[in-house]
């Protein structure tokens, strides 16, 4: 099985270290999602994407017809990907608890059924539009470039180490935004920052994974993390680690047995997510045992 | 409405056969006397001796000060004068005039840091020092471009290194200390002061002062403003009209500890008392012993102490509560604002809260600022009051606000009027809400 996957590295090795940055990168901004409890927001990111690459699909046989131009490129795609995913991340993370506002769940479904239907009913006439987004939705990451490794391995230190150095306003924004304001952190900016950088991940993450396993990244391992850790900073180092461990044992498997290497690694990440709500009820339990006389 | 006076039971004493405060199994961990007033101040541990407040007449005030301005002198100078001497090396000429005047012109800047004004005094300090550099050197010492270049070239570095030095400083164990509000010092004034929201106006024409180490309690029945008192306090809410203007050390909040009614944490997250104590740490340069020091501080003042390692969610109501202060405490504000912090406490674990503040207030001169609906805990605490009714609020000396009058005007339901052993009188509300 492992001969295997070796014999493939030459040929998928961008595929698989885009995957794995990807899971990497996605992880790392998840626990911030995660600890907002604001995971559904992840889908429809990822889903306002596609909605982007699609709009980007029709702008640009609106404009032109040489298949060279720069407005059909995968490049002018990525970018409107990641414009929509900005906006959906700006206008559902930004979602108001106040009373008489719509509530942040609800902003959120409508975000996520609107790029749905659209992304589908944009393209719906053009036969190589629709193929392009059944492609994202289908996750497959076959098809990523060095340039990607490249792009995903400078996300990654851009936004471990902007965690690292603002560690604690990030989070004191993320748990408490009244406390945070009280001492003088600038917690709207901070929102459209946080928001702002959700949208450009998964924007450039979408147009190489697809959207099941951007999504997949974004929660299940920030979930995997924060059931068997005891502090929210474990969960910054287990999450990634989660993900990267899944990923590289998905990929041998779906190599192996020909699956989409995307939903190999989603469906393990949930069995993973299974155990450790079986560990984390476990130790929860253990303690209330040990009490009985 | 009928006034009546009886007498009020003993805090600590049983009533109606509720358990001895202090004394049942889950009390808070520090003791409550029977006393209603806070027990001396040597029960309670202080802040750790080296981040203590820096008196100016201390012998160990005046050594810290200069070491301060010595420490501020070496930077900039060296952050001036070696890119200078750089400069002039590779010209070749010779630049005495103006390596003294440089050395002046930080000296002069620097040493101002020493004396520990303000922060914006310092800027003008050191920009009305650059340009007395130039102007010296334009008009007197330079006499050829060259070192006209040079004189401005250093002017310019002077301002970069104190802009530096100005962050910076914030870590120096004597400059940190400048914002520890002094006693009898204002440290917020309020001036026809109107605040609301939109269109809607909740409280107008508000006009009082709160002094350095005053504790105040803000009283007055629901809607009445107390929240929106706070928010405009802590510069979350704009006023409507009129100012509300802070005392400089703590216009950055850094020096300003906030205890909300409650956290909205999200319930499923793995977080360690440690953890959440040490998020009140936002905004504050802190190195890693100071930063341990300030927590054991902070949990010890609470009662915590031992209990950081534990999940925040397995603390019961109370503890959750005490964390909440602990984490405002450890930011060793100089102004603490407690927005209701005794909703959902029993007794005792409220009374023992209150001791604490009313401790921090005596030993460390914190200003108190704390919104509640109990007037008893207010007649017992409170060195100053603020009634807040009809969108106006009366304030000033507990003595002169907390009067069965104007009680009466305020809540307008029988009022119970009690004394306890200190002959203090102690008003309560009993077709009111608020006992």
């Amino acid at each position: 099985m492992i001969a295997n996957f070796l014999a493939s590295w030459p040929l998928f090795h961008n595929a698989y270290l885009s995957g794995w940055l990807i899971g990497i990168l996605l992880s790392l901004i998840g626990v911030l999602v995660v600890a907002r409890d604001q995971i559904f927001i992840g889908a429809a990111v990822s889903q306002a994407a596609t909605m982007g690459i699609a709009i980007g699909m029709v702008i640009g046989s609106l404009l032109t017809h040489d298949e060279n131009s720069w407005v059909r490129s995968h490049i002018f795609h990525g970018i409107m990907g990641g414009l929509l995913a900005i906006l959906a991340a700006l206008f559902t993370a930004r979602g108001s608890k106040a009373a008489g506002r719509e509530s942040h769940e609800a902003v959120t479904g409508w975000v996520f059924l609107l790029s749905v239907s659209c992304s589908v009913l944009l393209l719906a006439h053009s036969p190589h539009g629709l193929e392009e987004v059944n492609h994202i939705l289908s996750s497959t990451i076959v098809g990523a470039t060095a340039m990607d490794v490249w792009l995903f391995s400078a996300l990654i230190l851009l936004t471990a180490g902007a965690l690292a150095w603002w560690y604690q306003p990030a989070l004191l924004v993320v748990l408490d935004p009244e406390m945070a304001r009280a001492v003088g952190v600038p917690v709207g900016r901070w929102d459209a920052l946080l928001s702002i950088w959700l949208g450009v991940a998964i924007g450039f993450s979408i147009h190489v994974s697809g959207v099941v396993y951007a999504f997949a990244c974004l929660v299940l391992p920030a979930l995997i993390a924060k059931n068997l850790g005891r502090e929210i900073r474990t969960m910054f180092f287990l999450a990634p680690l989660v993900s990267f461990a899944a990923g590289l044992v998905s990929f041998v498997l779906a190599n192996h047995y020909d699956f989409p290497p995307g939903q190999m690694a989603t469906a393990n990440l949930c069995l993973l997510l299974a155990i450790a709500w079986f560990v984390h009820y476990a130790r929860l339990s253990l303690p209330r045992r040990e009490q009985l006389p | 409405m009928t006034v009546r006076r009886e007498t009020h039971a003993e805090p600590g004493s049983q009533r109606n056969g509720e358990p001895e405060i202090g004394k049942e199994r889950n009390s808070p961990i520090l003791p409550v006397s029977a006393s209603p007033f806070p027990p001396p101040l040597s029960h309670f541990p202080s802040f750790p001796s080296s981040d203590g407040p820096v008196a100016w007449l201390d012998p160990v005030g005046i050594f810290l000060s200069l070491l301060c301005a010595v420490h501020c002198l070496l930077a900039p100078l060296l952050i001036t004068l070696l890119p200078l001497a750089g400069l002039g090396f590779l010209a070749g000429e010779q630049t005495e005039a103006v390596f003294v005047l440089t050395t002046l012109a930080v000296a002069v800047a620097s040493l101002s840091w020493g004396f520990r004004v303000h922060r914006h005094q310092r800027v003008l300090l050191t920009l009305g020092a650059a340009a007395a550099m130039v102007l010296l050197g334009r008009f007197s010492l330079a006499d050829s471009p060259y070192e006209i270049a040079l004189v401005t070239t250093g002017a310019a570095l002077l301002v970069v290194s104190h802009t530096l030095n100005l962050h910076l400083c914030r870590t120096c164990v004597v400059c940190r200390e400048e914002a520890v509000a002094v006693s009898g010092d204002i440290i917020l004034k309020t001036t026809s002061l109107a605040l609301g929201y939109g269109e809607h106006v909740v409280l107008r024409d508000l006009n009082f002062q709160i002094q350095a180490g005053e504790f105040w309690f803000f009283l007055g029945q629901n809607g009445g403003g107390k929240s929106t008192l706070l928010r405009a306090v802590l510069g979350l809410l704009p006023p409507l009209s009129g100012s509300l203007q802070l005392h400089p050390t703590l216009a950055s909040r850094e020096r300003t500890g906030f205890v909300p009614q409650r956290c909205d944490l999200n319930h499923t997250l793995p977080i360690t008392v440690r953890e959440f104590v040490e998020l009140g740490l936002v905004g504050l340069r802190v190195d890693r012993t100071d930063r341990k020091q300030r927590l054991t501080w902070a949990l010890e003042k609470m009662g915590l102490l031992g209990l950081d390692d534990k999940s925040y969610w397995a603390l019961s109501g109370g503890q959750h509560q005490r964390a909440l202060v602990a984490r405002a405490l450890i930011r060793r504000p100089a102004l603490l604002v407690l927005d209701e912090p005794t909703n959902n406490l029993d007794l005792p674990t409220e009374d023992a809260l209150l001791r604490l503040l009313a401790a921090l207030n005596h030993s460390e001169q914190q200003t108190i600022l704390f919104v509640t609906h109990n007037i008893e805990l207010a007649t017992r605490y409170a060195t100053h009051v603020g009634l807040l009714y009809s969108g106006q609020m009366l304030a000033g000396a507990r003595e002169t606000v907390l009067t069965p009058g104007n009680l009466a005007r305020i809540y307008g339901g029988e009022l119970l009027l009690a004394t306890d052993s200190s002959g203090h009188v102690v008003p309560a509300i009993t077709n009111g809400a608020v006992s």
